[in-house]
């Protein structure tokens, strides 16, 4: 069966390169889909130019989600993943470095499932991402696909 | 001789026989008698009334019946009879009345008063007395004119008393003249004063005299004309000044001759004060007018002007008040008023609330005469009087004053523009700041991430190929970005108190500083910190700044007593010049007050990051936060004693 996947939403490298690093040492099955920017993300999800739209089985397990991104912000996509759908019960675990009690607010109201702050210690980043795998890929029953 | 008595004297020189005589005698007598207008009365020698005649019942209201055989008596008032009968005995002892007042009462009991003359009749041998008669005369209409005058005059008196009006009577021909009691009292002279021309010309006040002199010389002829005139006198009692109204008319003996000058002087003195103070008064109230800078008009129906000031010719640039009075209110007004109202339409209505309620004040545009238009305020106040209502028009030339009103709106609109444009200057700075602590938050701990995770990669994959020295080397990058990290909080805690909005509350200090105190003891189990907090300790303060003023002051002293054996810190509330302040205090590190006042900078440290960590950030947060408060926050301390920080909260607490 195809474990699924995950999809990273984040623009710096270096983030997505540790994020696949601290994914690998939890040895986690599912493949990385990384959009390096809000639009890459909306397009992959819903359909672009360059690729139709996911089937809903195809849906991503798990949405890591970073707020400050290039043009279309992480609040924008959350906002389009809650207001589809096919989409709507993604979870979708925002993992950024602001800590600004708005953003915070803001993401719990577009309806985010969780609010990871992004350590700035690589053990304890690597520790925070193994426990949202855990939690939401192995503990957390996933959510049954919807159909069109 | 008289007539009769000669044909008496004929008739007894004639021959006829004596009782011949004697009859014609009596019958001319008893015609005499009864045809006499004057009442005539006989009694004899008993007083019994022997003889009346017809006027006698007349007068008497009686008839020949009643009063023949009575007593004489009867016909006096019984108060009086007594003293009556014996006058009438007198007359029997021979001596007759003449012309003596006995009062008579008749029929109604009215009395009357009676002049009576009595003639006796003796016997033969003239000794005794046979009957008298008696003639009256009733003088009672006569009494009651003189009485009647008499009290005229007096009523004449008290007049001229009352009205203080003297009268006088001057003979034109001698120049003499009387005068009354009360002209007396006016002129202040008594009986013996010389009553001449010269005289009264001495009375009249030098400035009136020549006036009098000419009046009283000129013909007599020219004085036909009645006298009618005010002068001054000065009274010859006590030198006093008096104002005299003069009346006076001649009097012509025939057609030609004046006689005399009869007239009436009246001291008006009072009357010429009051109406001289009335003059001063109104002459006073003319002046103010006059003098004021505000135009004042009298308009007369609401459409006609009848008096004016100097200044409201000026102010309209008229000429003479004559132009004025030619115009009415309308006139001087543009057509309409800056609300756009016709000004016809709109003035009725602010004569209606005049009206209404007795006086009114509003703004108003008017119109000189050279078409200028001017902005007046306008102070109108109704005025009854003699039955019609004027109105009193003050208007005050505002246009200085509008002139000021417009710069100040212009300016104050300019300042609101700039306040506004400030306003919006710095929210936008605000937004600026906002955008660059969200990238400082994001962007720059990003790279230090990376920076941490592909050193922990470089240790994790090529350790094996790294000595001791370089292993360590990664070790100090890894804690440099540990600290870089921290600053950045630090730096993001400080821009977020300038930030934050404040509101104050009752704020439990004593409970937050147990939970801090609770959590730094968690944080660092080996150490053995004695905290001493005062229990119920309430300011009014905002909850979330002041928590973490308290967790950097807290916090503070418990790293700065790290290495002190015996770590106390104590928490309290107590009074600093009156004022409630809070104190943290510790027994650590201290420091030097010499360097004090760099306590509360951005990034300056008392102590090297080798003896005690830090970014010294967190003082000026404190800072940051008590100064929003409107409170003050300061320090003492002595290396290796401790410190002690104070803080106020402002003025609500």
């Amino acid at each position: 069966m195809n474990p699924g996947t995950i999809l990273l939403v984040e623009d710096n490298p270096s983030d997505i390169d540790l994020t696949r690093r601290a994914l690998a040492k939890c040895s986690v099955a599912h493949q990385l889909v990384v959009a390096e920017d809000g639009q890459e993300a909306v397009d992959y999800l819903f359909g672009g130019k360059h690729n139709p739209a996911l089937e809903p089985d195809q849906m991503p397990s798990l949405v890591l989600l970073d707020l400050n991104l290039p043009r279309t912000d992480g609040f924008e996509v959350l906002r389009r993943i809650r207001s589809n759908d096919i989409t709507r019960r993604l979870p979708v675990v925002v993992l950024t470095t602001s800590l600004e009690k708005n953003d915070v607010g803001e993401c719990y109201d577009l309806g985010a499932n969780s609010y990871i702050r992004k350590p700035v210690d690589f053990a304890q980043f690597v520790q925070s991402i193994s426990h949202v795998v855990l939690y939401w890929l192995v503990l957390n029953e996933q959510p049954p696909p919807k159909t069109r | 001789m008289p007539t009769l008595f000669r044909t008496f004297q004929a008739d007894a020189d004639s021959r006829l026989d004596l009782n011949e005589r004697l009859r014609r005698a009596n019958a001319f007598l008893e015609g005499l008698v009864a045809s006499a207008n004057v009442p005539i009365v006989v009694w004899d020698a008993e007083c019994v009334i022997i003889r009346i005649n017809h006027a006698f019942e007349t007068l008497a209201d009686r008839g020949e019946t009643e009063l023949v055989g009575q007593s004489i008596e009867m016909l006096f008032p019984p108060t009086l009879a007594e003293t009556m009968m014996a006058e009438v005995r007198k007359t029997l002892a021979g001596h007759g009345l003449q012309a003596i007042e006995l009062p008579i009462m008749s029929r109604d009991e009215s009395v009357h008063s009676v002049l009576w003359n009595t003639a006796t009749i003796l016997d033969k041998d003239e000794r005794m007395p046979l009957a008298v008669i008696a003639q009256l005369q009733d003088i009672t209409d006569h009494k009651r004119v003189i009485a009647a005058l008499h009290e005229g005059e007096c009523l004449f008196k008290e007049f001229q008393r009352a009205a203080v009006i003297g009268s006088y009577k001057f003979d034109l021909n001698t120049g003499a003249w009387e005068s009354s009691d009360m002209l007396d009292q006016i002129f202040g002279i008594d009986e013996y004063y010389e009553r001449s021309i010269h005289g009264w010309l001495d009375l009249v006040h030098p400035y009136d005299r020549q006036a009098m002199e000419r009046y009283l010389r000129e013909p007599a002829m020219a004085k036909r004309q009645r006298l009618n005139s005010e002068y001054r006198v000065i009274r010859k009692s006590d030198g006093q000044l008096r104002w005299v109204h003069g009346l006076g008319e001649t009097y012509m003996e025939g057609e030609t001759a004046p006689m005399s000058l009869i007239g009436a002087i009246q001291d008006i003195t009072e009357r010429k004060r009051a109406e001289e103070a009335q003059r001063e008064s109104e002459q006073r109230f003319r002046m103010l007018i006059e003098n004021s800078p505000d135009a004042h008009l009298i308009i007369e129906d609401g459409i006609r002007f009848v008096d004016c000031n100097r200044s409201a010719l000026d102010m309209l640039r008229l000429g003479s008040e004559e132009e004025l009075f030619g115009m009415t209110p309308m006139d001087l007004s543009p057509e309409r008023q800056p609300d756009g109202r016709y000004s016809r339409e709109k003035s009725q209505d602010m004569y209606n609330t005049v009206l209404a309620k007795g006086s009114h004040h509003w703004e108003w545009i008017h119109c000189r005469a050279n078409g200028e238009q001017f902005p007046v305020d306008v102070l109108m106040t109704a005025i009854p009087i003699h039955g019609k209502m004027l109105l009193h028009a003050v208007w005050r030339d505002i246009t200085e004053r509008k002139q000021a009103e417009a710069e100040i709106k212009l300016l104050n609109a300019e300042l609101e523009q700039r306040v506004a444009q400030r306003t919006a200057q710095l929210e936008e700075a605000n937004k600026e700041m906002e955008a660059f602590s969200y990238s400082i938050s994001h962007d720059l701990r990003a790279p230090l991430r990376g920076i941490d995770g592909w050193s922990l990669a470089l240790l994790e994959d090529y350790g094996d190929k790294l000595d001791e020295q370089a292993h360590s080397y990664i070790t100090r990058v890894r804690s440099e970005t540990q600290r870089m990290s921290l600053l950045i909080d630090d730096l993001l805690a400080l821009s977020r108190v300038t930030r934050a909005e404040m509101r104050r509350e009752s704020v439990d200090v004593t409970a937050i500083v147990q939970v801090i105190a609770n959590r730094l003891k968690e944080a660092d189990p080996q150490r053995t910190v004695e905290f001493v907090i005062q229990p119920d300790m309430f300011v009014e303060a905002d909850a979330r700044l002041l928590e973490v003023a308290l967790t950097n002051l807290v916090g503070n002293a418990f790293k700065f007593t790290s290495k002190t054996a015996n770590a106390r810190i104590e928490c309290g509330l107590t009074d600093v010049q009156d004022q409630p302040t809070c104190f943290v205090r510790d027994n650590g590190a201290g420091f030097d007050m010499a360097h004090a006042h760099k306590l509360f900078s951005a990034f300056k440290r008392m102590h090297s990051n080798a003896e005690f960590q830090g970014t010294g950030i967190g003082l000026a947060t404190v800072q940051r936060i008590i100064r929003r408060h409107g409170g003050r926050v300061w320090a003492e301390a002595q290396v290796n004693e401790g410190a002690t920080f104070y803080f106020t909260l402002g003025a609500s607490q």
